[in-house]
């Protein structure tokens, strides 16, 4: 009995649990799930997502009460403002795509039960990721976030492009994981034992070894590139995309990248900001690349998904602009307001992709023409969601663009920034061009439109009116954050302003 | 004394044995004294535990399953591309970290300091179970099945 107590007093002392209590309530979320999965025998598995949702929408509270009061403790977990926003950001991508998914799940009839249980392991990884201060606890939680997502790539088992997708996937993470932990293996070699990030910049601060630790800081950044999709670790993510099923491509995009942010950037500033002039040529070297590469192949795809895909490339490359230029007084604020953006862009896109190949089964972006005939709903929310994305007045993506485009100019980062307006126009481009094709009338294949009206029925027989919503209310969700985020900008940009650290 | 002069170098002789064999279910059966003769040397540098939990791992696990992976499908091709020596510097690193002997302090540690890790660690094992299942599973009318309940 006395060796519990002094334990239970150690346990205590060393983890407060109300910090990570939205992460615990989405672990208990997630063994509801299995077990009324196993209860009810696979029938009304849609109570499921019910419960997915739930629990994300009670995690998300809790995490909001927390960012009121900011509680800070020691060891594993930090709970400053950028971290508790990195979770906030994951929670509401998981809630989004889950929202947009059920439709999907159903039509296809692939197995509905683990689905919200992989999404809701993806998403937990995310968030520890987003608070990890302890070497041990982010690979950990990065290994979560990648075989959940490998899981899910692949979900879809009888479509041979979805098993490419997870072959892919389980390689990239494969070698980024590796990539990461020779980096990790060097720091802590160096630093004499420490494993906490605090502890090993203070015992590497002053230490002879500067050549081998550059080359750890290279290491560093090649694994996380690799989540990134930067320049020439970008190779996995067309395929991937393309590969997976549509639902599960919106949470990725927007969850890994965004875990993937929060990593890169706590790494970098805390372990490595002597060595700051080193990596910052070479980050700006990748974004730039990435800007390029990401937007010129983007305007010779012919799939949505894989124009999407490379789009995303090019976003990322804008962002790491936004890190480049994080000086004292505005903290991080111009990435975590251009991420906040892109996510709801990319989930909206996303949406009204899901809901398009629902009713017409194509990802071909010729199959989009004439659509405003068709369906003037999705047609004129999907405009928002890429003039948006383009960057186009008075939508948000050109509020967050050019926050992140002054800041990038303020810090001195000219070339980046040229490249990055230059790319931004090319994007104008391709984006327009899917909405010229679907505004414009064609006297183009009468039996798209034949099946687009046969799909429709058949999906609403299949789904109660309650559930027909919901991938519709994930999309007006996003419309309405596309524009009306441009607008409210200056609460935003105040919360995110002091995060630097 | 014996014992750790020759593990080194039976268990660099049967890795690349394991590499080299024409028939894979040599290379399986060559397999098993890789992880022995490591596990042999461990508590040389004091890692009694992990000498143990190594053996366990390695030949309990890693063995049989690549032995499940000769058995079912047609193997005639001769090569089963598994480096063994690449055990060799993660065992290393993974000895690093474990630098402590006794399965008390081990677990101590493992509880307080360390354990978000280590829930995430099971959360990892229980995803990658049903994961594997989610991917791998058939229902079809021919499966005899068991009515539990």
């Amino acid at each position: 009995m006395n060796d519990i107590n002094s334990f239970l007093s150690r346990l205590n002392s060393t983890i407060n649990f109300s910090t990570i209590l939205p992460e615990i309530i989405l672990i208990v979320g997630l063994i509801t799930i299995v077990i009324t999965d196993l209860v009810n025998k696979g029938k009304n598995a849609i109570f499921l997502y019910k419960i997915f949702l739930v629990s994300t929408l009670v995690s998300m509270g809790i995490l909001f009460y927390q960012l009121i009061s900011v509680i800070a403790f020691e060891d594993l977990y930090t709970n400053n403002i950028f971290n508790n926003l990195f979770r906030f950001f994951i929670l509401i991508c998981s809630f989004i795509s889950v929202l947009l998914s059920v439709d999907y799940v159903l039509c296809s009839k692939i197995s509905l039960a683990e689905f919200p249980l992989f999404k809701i392991s993806a998403g937990l990884g995310g968030m520890i990721l987003s608070c990890a201060t302890d070497l041990i606890t982010i690979y950990v939680s990065l290994e979560f976030l990648a075989l959940s997502s490998c899981f899910l790539s692949g979900y879809t088992k009888r479509d041979i492009r979805s098993n490419e997708a997870s072959m892919k996937f389980l390689l990239m993470s494969g070698a980024s994981s590796s990539s990461l932990l020779y980096g990790f293996s060097l720091l802590y070699g160096f630093s004499d034992g420490q494993v906490q990030l605090d502890n090993i910049i203070d015992k590497i601060l002053f230490s002879q070894y500067l050549p081998t630790i550059c080359i750890s800081a290279a290491f560093i950044l090649a694994g996380t590139a690799f989540k990134l999709s930067l320049f020439p670790f970008h190779q996995w993510t067309p395929d991937v995309y393309e590969g997976s099923p549509t639902p599960v491509v919106a949470f990725f995009s927007v969850t890994s990248k965004v875990a993937a942010l929060s990593l890169f950037t706590r790494l970098f500033r805390l372990i490595f900001p002597y060595l700051s002039n080193e990596w910052h040529i070479v980050v700006e070297l990748l974004a730039i690349s990435s800007m390029i590469l990401g937007n010129l192949i983007a305007v010779t795809q012919r799939s949505f998904k894989r124009m999407l895909a490379y789009s995303s490339i090019s976003q990322i490359g804008y962002v790491m602009i936004g890190i480049l230029a994080a000086d004292l007084e505005n903290g991080y604020a111009s990435m975590l307001t251009y991420t906040f953006i892109y996510i709801f862009m990319n989930l909206g896109t996303f949406a009204r992709i899901t809901l398009f190949s629902l009713r017409t089964g194509t990802d071909n972006i010729r199959d989009y023409a004439g659509l405003y005939m068709k369906d003037p709903v999705l047609t004129f929310s999907l405009v928002l969601c890429l003039l948006s994305l383009g960057g186009i007045p008075p939508l948000s993506g050109f509020f967050g663009k050019l926050y992140l485009f002054w800041h990038g100019w303020k810090a001195g980062l000219y070339i980046s920034v040229t490249v990055a307006l230059v790319t931004s126009v090319i994007s104008i481009y391709y984006y327009l061009k899917i909405i010229k094709l679907m505004l414009t009338k064609t006297t183009n294949p009468v039996d798209t439109l034949k099946t687009y009206e046969k799909q429709k029925s058949l999906v609403s027989s299949v789904i109660s009116t309650k559930l027909k919503s919901s991938v519709e209310m994930a999309m007006i969700l996003c419309a309405l954050a596309s524009t009306l985020s441009g607008l409210f900008m200056d609460p935003i940009i105040k919360i995110t302003r002091n995060t630097f650290f | 004394m014996l014992l750790f002069d020759v593990s080194p170098g039976m268990a660099l002789v049967s890795a690349v044995t394991v590499i080299r064999a024409k028939n894979p279910v040599h290379s399986v059966l060559f397999f098993i004294p890789v992880p022995r003769n490591t596990s042999g040397l461990l508590p040389l540098s004091g890692l009694d535990f992990f000498a143990m939990i190594f053996l366990v791992v390695h030949i309990g696990a890693i063995a049989v399953s690549l032995s499940f992976v000769v058995m079912m499908p047609d193997t005639k091709i001769e090569e089963i591309h598994e480096n063994i020596l690449r055990y060799f510097p993660v065992g290393g690193i993974i000895g690093l970290i474990f630098r402590w002997t006794n399965l008390e302090t081990l677990g101590n540690l493992l509880y307080t300091n360390y354990s978000v890790p280590f829930l995430v660690s099971s959360l990892i094992s229980l995803v990658a179970m049903i994961g594997a299942i989610v991917l791998t599973i058939h229902k079809s009318t021919k499966v005899k099945r068991q009515d539990v309940f």
